[in-house]
């Protein structure tokens, strides 16, 4: 079975479950809707999606860190299906986003200046033509083009305190919106295609997003990639096939499940010569099986620097009710109840002691681990 | 009064192909300096290549504690001492002359000669011996250390005519030594030799790229000119065409690598032989065979026994620490190289496992392999996968490390066990890192991050 996988870059939830496209997608799909990603930025969010593993134990736990992954130790997947005889493409905004071993070609797109929905249609096609050799493919394709917005209109124009963007809340929603309905678009055109040329009788596709961007909920960051709050935090997945069933599920997920699950579609076995995958397959949730997963994530605030720093210093662990987030930076500790506080604005952490310290022994038993 | 250092590195110097006490003929400079010095013809380089060499010679740690894992990523670890350092601290002046590449991993200080970098194709012949020779004669301030690193010996070999006669030697690289041996010459009469230890080693070994078949020379090596021309064109190219400029060279390695295979499958050669002549500067697959990693040291210096040659293997990690002890220095750090002062003074020492690491590609991904050198086996493997390309020589009886003896389970996990525990802690960072600091950023500020 031949692999599509799509990152949805920083799109939202919300925008996610009622875009016209997305939508019709999500209901022929397996979908969980509450994917935890391990860090709100790409380049940590798809090292740890593309090793089941978290930052902690791959290296790349930081903007910086690309240098630091432990290549030899994670099998990642491209690896795991080349080993299968797969011929393996990833098109890409930058080459610090992915770990590039294993993948036969490694290209870079121009996210200012290409024509993401014409590359991608011209890549499906061109995959299209080996399948019908016979020959099996894995094919990522990165959508830039939401980063692209926010970077040029949010990311250079404001800073993290910026009066003017966090005073304007409709504003950035109404920017956010703009930049997901092209974002629907291209994935409506990807699917009707995929559809036309019957690529998905022997494809699996995988449409996942690897965090969501703030539209001004948290004076202190303006995008992504600074603190643990969930409107960064909650990404989602959805696997394809005419195999699978289409169900939506809600509970809560893990971004490093997403590698074991379609390992198991795939029928890869995972290679016991590489560090475990820390995910779980997500089959067995999705036969009703009650398998909660506790979550972790990890941020780097840039305080009042212009730059991320190079390690995180905000940690957090959710389960499907609580978030509890550690400040390293500042010592501090956040525990909000998720149920009655999805904005997560009242600090629970001196009145719910109890929570609290199951909340940090959690943590400590993943970072520990 | 200190005594001045004179250090040569003679880039790609194989231990066989060192002149010994009687060549007068071909090579008399190095050949006298044997009959004066202490020679040790079994000393292991850490790496096949330049920059994993001399980032464990120059710190006297293995590879992969400095930081330094491949031409293009990453620097030294700053918190590593260097040789420089210990000599500076001991108030030596430093000069050098090293090529461009030096530059790129942060190891070498600032020299006082502002001069030091020199182009890759410049060789001792035209312009770097005489450069040399004006630097030594301008009054140094003492006590010096002087570094010389040639890359002479380096693919391709450019041999002056004067020295390209069968009376020095058959191969060109054979011819290129006395070349080389005639500069050494030239440049020892310039120092004073009674308050002076010089220094002569390689950092790592070659392929020889020619045989002699009935009395006849097969010469399978890149011609000179056109790989300057290659070098300059490739170098000029414009940034945009480079992954087509990667992926012709690439093509072009690949062809040259067919070629020499069908003209190498009816001749009477050795395994040793052809994989020398067959092996590309874009294999993918690397080694550690002996001649990639074995290199000569010869030592000179009053202080040091005369006409002596030591068979016992050594490694080059141990330069330094003998170096320094015979200036009365010391490194501050812990270091992996030991001092060879009982071998020069005839004592018996315990041999010392070489660790050995393969120095990876820069334009792709290479399959590298590490592993352990002792008198009596050689082993390694991939660096990533310890139970694959494993590779096993006893250098006793298969000196030319011919037969693999990678089912002989028992010794593979007894040197497995030697290379771990030279690792140590650092087995999990001994993967090559993919971009250097300075990138990234540029990368990160390509995508509004910074």
């Amino acid at each position: 079975m031949n692999l599509l996988f799509i990152t949805m870059d920083g799109a939202r939830k919300d925008r996610i479950v009622n875009a016209k496209n997305y939508s019709k997608l999500i209901e022929k799909s397996l979908f969980f809707s509450t994917t935890i990603t391990y860090a709100p930025f790409t380049i940590a969010a798809m090292h740890a999606v593309f090793s089941g593993i978290y930052g902690t134990r791959t290296g790349v736990n930081s903007y910086w860190s690309n240098i630091n992954f432990k290549k030899d130790l994670c099998k990642t997947l491209p690896r795991y299906v080349k080993d299968k005889g797969y011929t393996t493409y990833a098109d890409v905004i930058n080459k610090l986003v992915l770990p590039p071993i294993g993948f036969d070609e490694f290209v870079i797109h121009d996210e200012l200046n290409d024509n993401l929905t014409e590359r991608h249609l011209k890549l499906i096609d061109k995959f299209n033509n080996s399948r019908k050799n016979g020959e099996d493919f894995f094919l990522y394709l990165h959508y830039s083009n939401i980063h692209t917005g926010i970077m040029e209109k949010v990311l250079k124009k404001y800073n993290n305190f910026s009066e003017e963007y966090f005073e304007n809340k409709d504003k950035n929603e109404k920017f956010y919106d703009e930049l997901f309905s092209a974002a629907d678009d291209y994935l409506g055109k990807i699917i009707d295609h995929c559809n036309e040329i019957n690529l998905f009788e022997d494809t699996l596709l995988v449409v996942m997003s690897d965090h969501g961007i703030s539209v001004g909920e948290k004076l202190g960051e303006r995008a992504y990639g600074v603190f643990c709050y969930d409107y960064t935090l909650i990404s989602t997945v959805l696997f394809y096939n005419k195999k699978l069933p289409n169900l939506k599920i809600d509970q809560q997920v893990r971004s490093i499940d997403i590698l074991p699950t379609i390992l198991e579609i795939l029928n890869i076995p995972p290679d016991s010569n590489f560090m475990p995958i820390q995910g779980q397959s997500l089959i067995p949730i999705s036969q009703g099986m009650d398998e909660p997963r506790i979550a972790f994530s990890q941020s780097g605030n840039p305080l009042d620097s212009n730059k991320p720093p190079k390690a995180p210093n905000i940690y957090s662990v959710r389960t499907d009710e609580w978030k509890y987030i550690k400040n390293i930076h500042d010592d501090t500790e956040e525990l909000y109840f998720l149920i009655d506080d999805p904005g997560e604005n009242v600090n629970l952490i001196d009145t719910v002691q109890e929570k609290a310290v199951q909340m940090r022994s959690e943590m400590d038993r993943i970072l520990n681990s | 009064m200190k005594p001045n250092v004179l250090f040569l590195i003679i880039d790609s110097l194989r231990a066989d192909k060192f002149p010994q006490k009687n060549q007068n003929n071909s090579s008399p400079n190095i050949s006298s300096l044997v009959q004066n010095g202490t020679l040790f013809s079994n000393t292991i380089s850490s790496a096949n290549a330049t920059i994993l060499s001399w980032s464990s010679l120059f710190t006297s740690k293995f590879p992969f504690k400095t930081g330094i894992r491949s031409s293009r990523f990453n620097k030294l670890d700053s918190n590593i001492e260097t040789s420089f350092d210990v000599l500076k601290n001991n108030n030596y002046r430093l000069y050098g002359y090293l090529p461009k590449l030096s530059e790129t991993v942060g190891l070498f200080p600032k020299f006082d000669n502002d001069d030091y970098l020199y182009d890759f194709y410049i060789g001792l012949s035209n312009g770097l011996g005489e450069e040399i020779i004006k630097k030594i004669d301008s009054n140094l301030s003492t006590p010096w250390f002087f570094l010389v690193h040639s890359m002479d010996l380096h693919q391709p070999i450019n041999v002056s005519k004067k020295f390209d006669i069968t009376k020095f030697g058959m191969s060109s690289y054979e011819r290129k030594v006395s070349e080389i041996d005639f500069w050494i010459g030239k440049i020892i009469k310039k120092i004073d030799l009674k308050n002076t230890i010089l220094i002569i080693t390689g950092d790592h070994g070659d392929y020889i790229k020619s045989t002699n078949i009935a009395n006849k020379e097969l010469d399978f090596n890149p011609d000179h000119n056109k790989e300057v021309i290659r070098s300059k064109i490739s170098k000029h190219a414009p940034k945009f065409l480079k992954p087509l400029k990667d992926k012709v060279f690439f093509s072009l390695e690949k062809q040259a690598q067919t070629r020499k295979s069908k003209m190498l499958h009816d001749l009477d050669l050795r395994d040793y032989e052809k994989r020398a002549i067959i092996a590309g500067k874009a294999d993918k697959d690397h080694f550690l065979f002996d001649e990639l990693i074995k290199v000569p040291l010869l030592i000179v210096s009053p202080q040091i026994t005369k006409n002596l040659l030591i068979n016992q293997q050594i490694r080059t990690v141990d330069i330094f620490p003998t170096l320094f002890d015979l200036l009365g220095l010391k490194f501050q750090s812990d270091i992996d190289g030991v001092n060879l002062k009982p071998l020069i003074n005839s004592e018996s020492m315990q041999e010392q496992p070489a660790y050995i690491e393969s120095n990876p590609l820069v334009l792709t991904e290479s399959n590298d392999v590490i592993g352990i050198r002792t008198s009596a086996y050689k082993y390694f493997r991939d660096k990533n996968q310890p139970s694959k390309r494993i590779h096993l020589f006893n250098l006793e009886t298969d000196p030319y490390e011919e037969t693999n003896l990678s089912s002989e389970s028992e010794l593979i996990k007894k040197f497995e066990g030697i290379l771990i525990s030279l690792l140590g802690d650092y087995s999990e960072k001994i993967s090559q890192n993919t971009y250097e600091s300075d990138e990234i950023e540029q990368e990160l500020r390509k995508l509004g991050y910074v």
